[in-house]
């Protein structure tokens, strides 16, 4: 299991202010805007992902995990990146501990969910 | 990533009258590249989600006779992915000027080599940054210009 970041959260708020900087004057709210699709994206993924079965789907799981992995770090999700990447390559390798990296991938993005909604109540 | 503190209005580039298409499959990386784009200042930019709908886009703006300033392109991708979109933009004549730029999760020395090896002008590693973002397009355009002298 990967280490949690300096500030023992699950999202990174530096990545979070640096979203923010991306904000163009007139336009919807864009870090609200890329939580919403990094909830709706994962929400998709995961189901997609705990609906695979590893045996006969790890090409599935792999590109899965890619895509998922990108948005992860790109919201500093890490920890999240980090078992997504484990995810990928124990796919590509068809490694015995695809489920066990879905299952931890499952437990990290609930705590990831509740973090973003804990930030959003705090804005 | 880095926090952004300072504002990117290079002199070199006129981002606002940049073309740009935007070609991710996933839809956060999408979004994170136009804002960006938005960001410091382009205002032309067409989005797709892989390289076929990349390939008919393209396909009807050259209709118009008008063209892309630069592509961004993911390389890992359903459909068309990255590696055959590249490889159609380098077959047509017409798009010899357009500036293709791979974003990728990946930074393996392997990797690099097939980007450039099928005519890439550049890669990025994501996530993408504006700082990043601006470099490469700043040094596409100044190698541009050197080229034309």
């Amino acid at each position: 299991m990967p280490s949690k970041n300096k500030r023992n959260c699950s999202v990174d708020i530096e990545t979070l202010m640096a979203l923010r900087e991306l904000q163009v004057k007139g336009e919807p709210d864009i870090l609200l805007q890329l939580v919403a699709v990094f909830l709706k994206n994962s929400e998709e993924t995961l189901k997609a992902l705990l609906e695979q079965k590893p045996e006969n789907r790890f090409e599935v799981i792999q590109n899965l995990a890619h895509s998922w992995k990108s948005s992860a770090y790109g919201l500093g999700a890490k920890n999240l990146g980090d078992l997504c990447s484990a995810l990928e390559a124990s796919a590509k390798s068809q490694s015995k501990n695809v489920e066990a990296l879905i299952e931890a991938l499952h437990k990290e993005y609930l705590l990831v969910q509740a973090e973003l909604a804990t930030l959003s109540q705090a804005k | 990533m880095k926090i952004v503190k300072k504002r990117h209005d290079d002199d070199s580039v006129n981002f606002a009258k940049l073309h740009v298409m935007v070609v991710e499959d996933t839809e956060f990386d999408r979004q994170i590249i136009v804002a960006t784009l938005k960001k410091l200042g382009v205002r032309h930019i067409q989005i797709a989600e892989n390289g076929s709908i990349a390939a008919s886009k393209i396909e009807n703006v050259l209709a118009l006779r008008k063209s892309f300033d630069i592509v961004f392109s993911d390389w890992k991708m359903p459909a068309q992915d990255g590696r055959s979109l590249l490889k159609w933009i380098r077959s047509k004549s017409k798009l010899k000027n357009v500036k293709v730029i791979i974003t990728t999760g990946a930074s393996q020395k392997e990797d690099v080599e097939d980007f450039l090896a099928d005519g890439a002008d550049s890669f990025i590693v994501k996530p993408v940054t504006i700082d990043v973002l601006t470099q490469k397009i700043v040094m596409l355009f100044e190698q541009k210009k050197k080229n034309a002298v």
